[in-house]
């Protein structure tokens, strides 16, 4: 029998102790083969090439994907491999070379290695269609992208994989090299060593994790270079902290347990702690791995997940209206009424024109949108107050989807007194400008206005957006006199339902000049949905991709230990342990074992997180729904890791028990 | 094959590899169910016990010290030994206490925090009686203790059984090879092919046992090299 032979062989009778193994490579071979079939796919290749960022997103994603893959497969493979030392010394013991085992441990995991990609590759082009679909549903498209063959995904799955697998290869090759018979045949007792740790350490880790979480919380995200620096430092700090962390203080922690006799021989804590304590050094790093991949995942799928669900809400901040052009052309105005009133299927629920005095203005705290300073007056728009009222209670913003807040209660008392409305990328910031003075120029007359009340929530969305000052009727009624050639006209139509005026809009669109800043609902939310949407499909897919693998991970090395502690839960049993019991020890031990890295990927996440929020809205309505987003998806992520710790449970049970 | 052992026996059963000792003990001690026949301690039968009545009347009642010692490698010895006191949930204090007077008479007092990996055979065997009887169960069950311990050690731990069976009036019953070990019961049942062969029962001093006993060996046939 040739050396092949017998590999060939050993997968065939074996093939249950390999099926763990083999499931876990299949499935990275799938999720890979997905992604590329995506990022090939000619329509998304043909999207994407228009936007610089989305390209750069997939690149980003795909080498995380193949990393990934090279992890968990490295992770599976090396279960695999302490599996096999038994048998290897077997092999040894018969008097085969070593030479020869080696090569037979090589062949096998080629062998593997190629079945699982003939499997794989058709496997994951069939999912790669489903996904797509997501993808549809993500960007909230009309039109299904079609799946499109493209080789490259597959010559690119093929070339990772053997690389990942070449690799494994050498790696269980080199082991025979590496380790002595006597180590191998007693492979399972690895990991018996006393756990050593040093309390040093176990406080610097803190130390690291705080001061991470501090930087992070404290930091000014003021964007550039430096930002990014901060950011790597938070994320050595942290990821470092972690697996220093779960090498000295959670041992350190479990070995303080230990010597609190009262606690530690009482009932089953005893055997249950026991055997953590047993195997925490040859998990921690494993540990430490899932706790950071779990907190990138969970950072991940919250940001996007809250990131879409606001898309929703932030429409209407951008079009206020269904309809919105710059008005005042008589023909122009005739022309699109009469488009509009020709499709019969949409009708116009609110019709107005917005009439606005161009100007400009100075203040001390202001000096130009977006904190920038302009070192000369900036321009501005000059509403009434019972315009802007109207513009808040009938546009987009009062339909229940918006959520960015615009104030009714403004506080304008006499003639010279504004509502100043800046232009900011700041979330909040009511009142900022209240008591500053507004030297203005309106027409050829200049003013002096008292700014009574401020905030930086617009009204006239991103076509329009200018900063804007709101004064008196009265006072507006006075303006509007001396400047009747000096004003913009925004005509504004609402209708029954904007999100279905896509004929109105393509027709619209054709007789509009450019110069009339036509703006559309439908237009900008399809617009936001088209771009964003990939994003979102990323984060989603790197998301389940993590959940998924931390939980297989963790499951397999579950399920390995199982095998190993059969033997002891037989003595246990002997000895007058019920099932139920036993029950108890396993849903505590494996508890702890999930518990730990979820435990510490939520408090990384839930500080990256806060960023987010603190950064995108300070209070209000605004954090509020992201915070329940965010929440909701936290919990969707546990659920499913809740899952694979109940699964792992049973499994292990099953396992156990089975005689 | 019907016999029974009276509260406070010491009763030792002897025979050949293979005529059914073994699993004899585990079909009394629950571990394993008997094709056919009952078992009945205290007047009560075991075979038809639950689970939870099995691992009840096994952590209350049942002391076994295993062949093959049956300890656990993820904890040290004493914790190997404290374990049936620590699923009971006595108190430390009393753990403590009982765990060093046990381990001085076992001789394993200098060894409580080392790992089953790490001591002999003998040890582990000490370890293992250490554990089945530091509750103080009402029947002990010993199959073939001192199969792996030196003659001192072997003598240390018979004696202390004894010391139980009579301090205790705890209920023994012994698998043995070994007619020195033997001699220790006051009463020995010989089996053979499963079946009950002879009996014979203690009257005079532990010598003269002994003597009797490598006479019925003899007679019986048990193996050869055990009656040396």
């Amino acid at each position: 029998m040739t050396l092949f032979k017998l590999a060939l062989n050993n997968v065939r009778h074996n093939f249950k102790n390999y099926v763990s193994y083999f499931i876990s490579t299949l499935s990275s071979v799938c999720i890979l083969m997905i992604f590329y079939s995506i990022y090939y796919n000619r329509e998304i290749q043909s999207f994407s090439a228009e936007k610089a960022k989305v390209i750069i997103l997939f690149k980003v994603a795909a080498f995380i994907v193949i990393i990934f893959s090279a992890l968990f497969i490295g992770y599976a493979n090396s279960f695999f491999i302490k599996n096999k030392k038994k048998e290897v010394a077997l092999y040894s013991l018969l008097g085969m070379k070593k030479k020869e085992i080696g090569r037979l441990m090589f062949f096998e995991n080629i062998f593997l290695g190629v079945l699982a990609l003939i499997i794989g590759i058709p496997l994951g082009t069939c999912a790669s269609s489903v996904f797509l679909k997501l993808l549809t549903v993500c960007m909230k498209s009309d039109t299904a992208i079609k799946y499109t063959f493209d080789a490259r995904s597959i010559v690119i799955t093929v070339l990772a994989f053997m690389v990942i697998f070449l690799l494994n290869s050498i790696k269980a090759y080199s082991i025979i090299y590496k380790y002595k018979l006597m180590e191998l045949m007693h492979a399972d007792k690895e990991g018996e060593k006393r756990p050593k740790f040093s309390k040093l350490l176990a406080l610097v880790s803190l130390i690291m994790v705080g001061s991470g979480y501090f930087i992070a919380l404290n930091v000014q995200l003021s964007g550039g270079i430096q930002m990014l620096y901060s950011a790597i430092i938070i994320m050595v700090l942290v990821i470092a902290g972690t697996y220093i962390l779960f090498n000295n203080l959670i041992i350190y922690m479990f070995k303080i347990f230990k010597n609190n006799k009262k606690m530690y021989y009482k009932g089953e804590n005893l055997i249950g702690i026991s055997q953590i304590i047993y195997r925490i050094k040859g998990n921690s790093n494993l540990l430490a791995t899932i706790a950071v991949i779990s907190a990138v995942a969970i950072t991940a799928l919250c940001f996007t997940f809250s990131f879409y669900m606001f898309l929703d809400k932030v429409v209407p901040n951008g079009c206020p209206f269904s309809i919105m052009y710059q008005g005042g052309n008589e023909d122009l105005d005739k022309s699109v009424e009469e488009i509009i009133n020709n499709h019969k299927e949409n009708k116009v629920t609110y019709k107005t024109d917005i009439v606005m005095i161009n100007g400009n203005g100075l203040t001390q705290q202001y000096k130009g949108p977006f904190g920038k300073d302009l070192k000369a007056p900036f321009n501005v728009f000059v509403i009434s107050e019972s315009e802007y009222q109207d513009i808040v209670n009938n546009s987009g913003f009062n339909t229940g989807t918006d959520i960015v807040e615009r104030p009714t209660d403004i506080k304008i008392n006499k003639e010279n007194q504004c509502y100043f409305i800046e232009l900011s990328s700041l979330a909040s910031g009511r009142g900022r400008l209240t008591g500053d003075e507004l030297n203005t120029t309106i027409g050829e007359k200049s003013y002096k206005l008292d700014i009574s009340d401020s905030d930086v929530t617009g009204v006239l969305g991103v076509k329009f957006q200018k900063t804007t000052i709101v004064v008196s009727d009265n006072f507006f009624k006075e303006l509007l006199d001396t400047n009747r050639n000096n004003l913009t006209i925004i005509r504004a139509y609402n209708l029954e339902n904007p999100l279905k005026s896509e004929n109105i809009v393509s027709d619209l669109s054709e007789i509009i000049p450019k110069d009339r800043n036509f703006d559309s609902y439908y237009g900008l939310y399809t617009w936001s949905y088209t771009n964003y949407g990939s994003y979102v499909f990323i984060g989603m897919f790197l998301g389940i991709l993590f959940v998924v693998s931390t939980g297989s991970i963790l499951y397999y090395k579950q399920l390995t230990e199982a095998y190993e502690d059969k033997n002891r839960y037989e003595i246990l049993s002997k000895i007058g342990i019920s099932r139920k019991e036993i029950l108890r020890i396993i849903v505590k031990q494996l508890g702890l074992i999930f518990g730990m890295p979820m435990l510490f990927a939520i408090m990384h996440s839930t500080v990256a997180l806060g960023v987010y929020i603190k950064y995108c809205a300070n209070g209000g309505s605004t954090s509020k729904y992201i915070i329940e987003c965010i929440g909701g998806m936290m919990g969707i992520y546990v659920v499913i890791y809740l899952c694979y710790y109940l699964l792992s449970i049973k499994s292990y049970m099953k396992v156990i028990t089975n005689k | 094959m019907t016999f029974s052992v009276e509260k406070g026996e010491f009763l030792g059963i002897m025979g050949p590899s293979g005529s059914g000792k073994s699993t004899l003990l585990n079909v009394i001690s629950t571990i394993d169910t008997p094709s056919d026949g009952t078992v009945k301690i205290g007047g009560k039968s075991i075979i038809h016990l639950d689970e939870d009545e099995l691992s009840n009347f096994r952590r209350k009642k049942l002391g076994f010290i295993f062949q093959d010692y049956n300890l656990l490698d993820t904890l040290t010895i004493k914790e190997n030994i404290i374990l049936p006191l620590s699923l009971a949930k006595v108190s430390v204090t009393l753990i403590e206490e009982k765990v060093k007077k046990i381990s001085t008479i076992l001789g394993i007092d200098s060894i409580l925090s080392k790992y089953p990996y790490e001591v002999s055979g003998g040890q582990k065997q000490r370890t293992a009686a250490a554990r089945a009887i530091i509750t103080e169960p009402e029947l002990i069950l010993a199959d073939e203790p001192t199969g792996a311990l030196d003659s001192k050690s072997s003598m240390e731990l018979l004696g202390s059984l004894s010391g139980l069976n009579k301090q205790n009036e705890a209920t023994i019953v012994m698998v043995t090879h070994d007619a020195f070990a033997a001699s220790y019961c006051s009463r020995i049942i010989f089996i053979k092919d499963g079946l009950l062969d002879c009996e014979l029962e203690r009257n005079g001093s532990r010598k003269e046992f002994f003597n009797e006993i490598l006479k019925t060996l003899s007679l019986v046939g048990g193996d050869s090299n055990d009656i040396v």
